[in-house]
């Protein structure tokens, strides 16, 4: 047993027991003290990944390291130890001081930082299981409140299907190439077809495209506000790291580059589209994150290293404009009776600058508005399709960035343009989350202005 | 050395728009913006002193390493195009401060706003270097969206939603188009650059300069804009505030005939040839259309709104007439429509401020009240019309002896355009400023007392009409300008 390529997953796992025995221990009173230690946890894994030797492979070779994983991995642990810190505020000002949240939060991580590593289809199984259970659980933390035990109902039916599609696929791969273990392959049979439908389905319900997408508003408008940006961006990060790598394996097969294309094209338009008709803020942002959702497939469509590394590099500068975002939300409705209905926010951004100028940032971020880093990884994009040769798939993406300009306006506007009845001042951010939102905002603008410094560690 | 100055001159409003958010005192803010557009101005004429014109080369150049895994560098430089149209940028910030000097509502940010906006319209100018070109150009909506947001009329919230999807629909189609440029430099090259001479001096086969051609156009032509782009141009007009007109008429207007002539001319010359017919045809529907709307119009700042699309029709047939001195028009057109659609915008404005109108119904016989305003009113005019001895004639007269060379057909029709452009400032001139026996007793009282022109409202105006004299009566220097620009564009 290599023992070192799996120093930041032992640390996450000590972190989780300590916090689990912590939780059991201590008193009500300390829950902060749960969510910062919870945070610091997936730091100290941050910092041992600077000891993992590379490349690595342990457990019969079905966990693998390399430069790689390496990126995703330091990606996840930020996102979900700043996710931690922007947490605690909101359950104390909701009365729920809910003790399982942290460890929960980080056995999803650390059931995403196996999936990051797993070659190989049982473990990739258990691995996405183990993300998917924690967060069905935290999605229905409200057990009193009938939205999210509905939403997190619906969360697990339809996860679960997804979970069943992976199954199947996993079957016809073994059916068709005799192992578990991802490997080149390129033959052409039904067995291996039924594979790439069944498992590129599953993944894109797990990364809500459409037309699996049912469950996102749902479960985001329902979960905990300030969780919503660890579940909208955590699992969607290790998700599409496994596309990347399948994308460099299989993309040459026949059906690849149309089923990919189908599920990203419905997607941005079908998304884009449904976004206008939206009154809840939430909801609205989850269009969008399944709008963007089309926007990554278009990233592995084909095998092409400027391609993929443009979407590595898109993705992770986007998953810090969403958990910004859910923390200004998650802010908002710290206030009594704020339900994210549209005309709430009419004025918020006058009330509370501070906070509306930070959404708007997002918002803009999420058009595509330089120095935003997500322009970025646009034009990024833009070239890789150019140089693939999907000229015309670009083309679909400019029209619907296009559509999507006027809805993340809309929400501007409402906040600082409109006038009328303003019937909230706006929240409050505790130190945590300002925190969370600073790093952020430092992330979009920095990542936008000098992209090397995240670009230079894209390695596939 | 100079290339230094030219960044300082550019980032200085940034770092006064930091400077006023952070002090947030509203004498403060009107001092600091004043001081720092004036001193870039001065920065700007100082390097348009120094600037060389018989060297055939981008001028007060700096290039720095930025992005290199992607071939980025922070690139400034000017050309004679680009020096004329930094020295109106600045110049126009300018006017646009001193004009605001009174501004009451929430006068901190409007200020850093503006500050923003000087920045990224220095930068579009001067940029060298695709990426930090589209940089600036996209972050300018950002300030223009909440100029008019803020500070606009009755329907600011559509107004400015519209200009700023309009705008963005243009550019990313841009976007798209830089990759495309960028990815061929690297098929051909092996190497990724933004680099504006590395990109330039690739020779690009036919049909990759006609698909880029258009996705560049479209940016370009909604921000000209071009006919049948335009109309978020009258809606964002009426509802600006004055000094949001003013930029917008003055300097957000030239960055797509400016990018039209920076980039489509020489990078894609062939697509330039290719597609003369649809220009010609679109820049001639603007003039004769947009100046047909004009006449149609009541509401005062939407026929100007709709005069600057009809001018900006001029430049665009004369930037595409393949013609030396048709390009030197259009490129002074763009100067002279600067200067002429500012001070037009602030006499509506003035006219705004003191009666509450825009509205050609509500007005008439002003000329009595606020004779003054009657006077710059008229000359702000001529100058839009073409009066000899003013900015515009010089430009007018370039873009119809250039056009009639090659185009005889359609250099006539840009005649019938100006023709038109006489006839409705005249008619709106004469509903606003004479034509006393429509408005009634009750008006004549309330207006007696009306006051005229303020030191402010002088200075900007004088300002304005003294450099559009400048321009009509001395245009040497400036045509020596255009043509730096012009030779690099034909060769020789």
């Amino acid at each position: 047993m290599d023992w070192n390529a799996l120093l930041p997953e032992l640390i996450l796992s000590f972190g989780i027991l300590l916090l689990f025995f912590l939780d059991l221990l201590l008193d009500k009173r300390h829950f902060k003290l749960l969510h910062v230690l919870g945070g610091f946890v997936p730091i100290f894994a941050f910092i041992s990944l600077f000891f993992v030797e590379v490349p690595a492979k342990t457990f019969f070779d079905t966990f693998s390291v390399g430069p790689f994983e390496l990126f995703g991995k330091g990606l996840l642990y930020i996102l979900s130890s700043l996710s931690l810190f922007a947490l605690y505020d909101y359950f104390l000002k909701k009365n729920s001081p809910y003790g399982e949240v942290p460890y929960l939060v980080l056995l999803s991580t650390l059931g995403l930082s196996f999936f990051m590593s797993s070659d190989n289809l049982l473990t990739l199984f258990v691995s996405v299981e183990l993300s998917s259970i924690s967060i069905y659980i935290l999605t229905a933390l409200f057990r009193g409140d009938y939205n999210s035990k509905e939403s997190a109902f619906k969360y697990l039916l339809m996860g679960s299907v997804g979970t069943a599609l992976f199954g199947m696929g996993s079957v016809f791969y073994y059916g068709a190439v005799g192992r578990f273990f991802l490997v080149p392959y390129a033959d052409q049979n039904t067995l291996f077809s039924l594979f790439v439908l069944f498992f590129l389905s599953a993944l894109a319900l797990k990364v809500s495209a459409v037309p699996f997408h049912f469950w996102t508003p749902d479960a985001y408008d329902g979960a905990p506000t300030p969780l919503v940006g660890y579940i909208a961006t955590a699992p969607k990060l290790a998700l599409y790291m496994l596309l990347v790598k399948l994308a460099l394996l299989f993309s040459q097969f026949k059906l690849w580059l149309v089923l990919v294309a189908v599920l990203s094209l419905l997607s941005m338009f079908y998304a884009n589209f449904t976004a206008y008709a939206q009154r809840s803020v939430k909801r609205l942002l989850a269009y969008s994150s399944i709008a963007h959702a089309g926007y990554f497939l278009l990233g592995v469509s084909l095998s092409d290293e400027v391609l993929q590394k443009a979407l590595l590099f898109y993705l992770g500068v986007y998953i810090f404009a969403v958990l910004g975002s859910f923390v200004v939300l998650s802010a908002f409705e710290k206030q009594e009776g704020f339900s994210h209905h549209l005309l709430e926010y009419r004025g918020l951004g006058r009330e509370n600058p501070v906070l509306g100028v930070a959404l708007s940032i997002f918002l803009l971020a999420f058009i595509g508005i330089p120095p935003m880093a997500l322009f970025v990884g646009k034009l990024g994009m833009f070239m890789g399709l150019v140089k693939a040769g999907l000229g015309l798939l670009a083309l679909a993406f400019v029209v619907a960035s296009i559509i999507s300009a006027g809805y993340y306006l809309k929400l501007m506007s409402v906040m600082f343009l409109e006038e009328g009845e303003v019937r909230f001042r706006g929240g409050s951010l505790s130190a945590g989350e300002s925190f969370t939102l600073l790093v952020c905002l430092i992330f979009i603008f920095l990542l936008g202005l000098f992209p090397q410094l995240l670009y230079t560690y894209i390695k596939l | 050395m100079m290339g230094v100055l030219l960044t300082v001159a550019i980032f200085l409003p940034l770092v006064s728009a930091l400077l006023v958010a952070i002090v947030r005192n509203s004498t403060f803010s009107r001092v600091i913006s004043i001081a720092t557009s004036v001193v870039v101005f001065l920065i700007a004429v100082y390097l348009g002193l120094n600037f060389d014109w018989n060297n055939p080369s981008f001028q007060h150049t700096i290039k720095l390493p930025w992005i290199q895994p992607l071939g980025i560098s922070f690139s400034l430089g000017l050309d004679g195009m680009g020096m004329a149209l930094f020295l109106l940028t600045a110049f126009m910030f300018v006017v646009a401060f001193v004009w605001s000097v009174k501004i009451e509502d929430k006068p901190n940010l409007y200020h850093a706003l503006f500050l923003l906006l000087e920045t990224a319209c220095l930068g579009v100018f001067s940029a060298l270097d695709f990426f930090l070109f589209y940089l600036f150009w996209e972050f300018m909506l950002i300030p223009m969206y909440f100029i008019i947001g803020f500070w606009g009329h009755e329907r600011k919230v559509y107004a400015a939603n519209k200009f700023f999807v309009y705008t963005f629909f243009g550019s990313i189609f841009l976007l798209l188009g830089i990759a495309s440029v960028v990815i061929y430099g690297y098929i051909v090259s092996g190497s990724v650059s933004f680099d504006y001479f590395f990109l330039k001096n690739i020779q690009y086969p036919l049909w990759i300069q006609l698909v880029a051609f258009l996705l560049f156009g479209l940016g370009f032509a909604v921000k000209v804009p071009m006919w049948p782009f335009h109309t978020w141009l009258p809606d964002a007009h009426v509802e600006a505030p004055t000094a949001g007109s003013v930029i917008l008429a003055a300097v957000l207007l030239k960055m797509g005939t400016y990018g039209f002539v920076r980039y489509s001319l020489p990078m894609f010359p062939e697509a330039s040839k290719y597609y003369v017919p649809l220009i010609f045809f679109l820049s001639v529907v603007a003039i004769i259309y947009a100046a047909m709307m004009a006449i149609a119009q009541t509401h005062i700042k939407r026929l100007i709104a709709y005069s600057s699309i009809s001018h900006m029709g001029l430049v665009t047939l004369a930037t595409f007439a393949s013609d030396g001195n048709a390009l030197n028009g259009a490129i002074y057109m763009m100067v002279a429509h600067g200067l002429s659609s500012a001070a037009l915008f602030m006499s509506a404005g003035f006219i705004y401020d003191r009666i509450h109108s825009y509205h050609m119904d509500d007005l008439g016989g002003l000329a009595r009240y606020i004779p003054n305003l009657a006077i710059v009113f008229m000359l702000s005019g001529l100058v839009g019309i073409g009066f000899p001895g003013l900015a515009g004639f010089v430009a007018e007269f370039l873009i119809l002896l250039g056009t009639y060379k090659n185009y005889p057909v359609w250099a006539f029709v840009a005649g019938v355009g100006m023709v038109l452009g006489a006839a409705y400032f005249l008619y709106m001139y004469k509903r606003v400023m004479l034509e006393e026996e429509t408005i009634s007793d009750y008006r004549r009282e309330k207006w007696s007392h009306l006051k005229d022109l303020e030191l402010h409202h002088w200075i900007a105006f004088v300002l304005v009409l003294a450099s559009s004299v400048l321009l009509g009566i001395y245009p040497l220097p400036f045509v020596k300008l255009m043509e730096h620009t012009t030779r690099m564009v034909f060769g020789g």
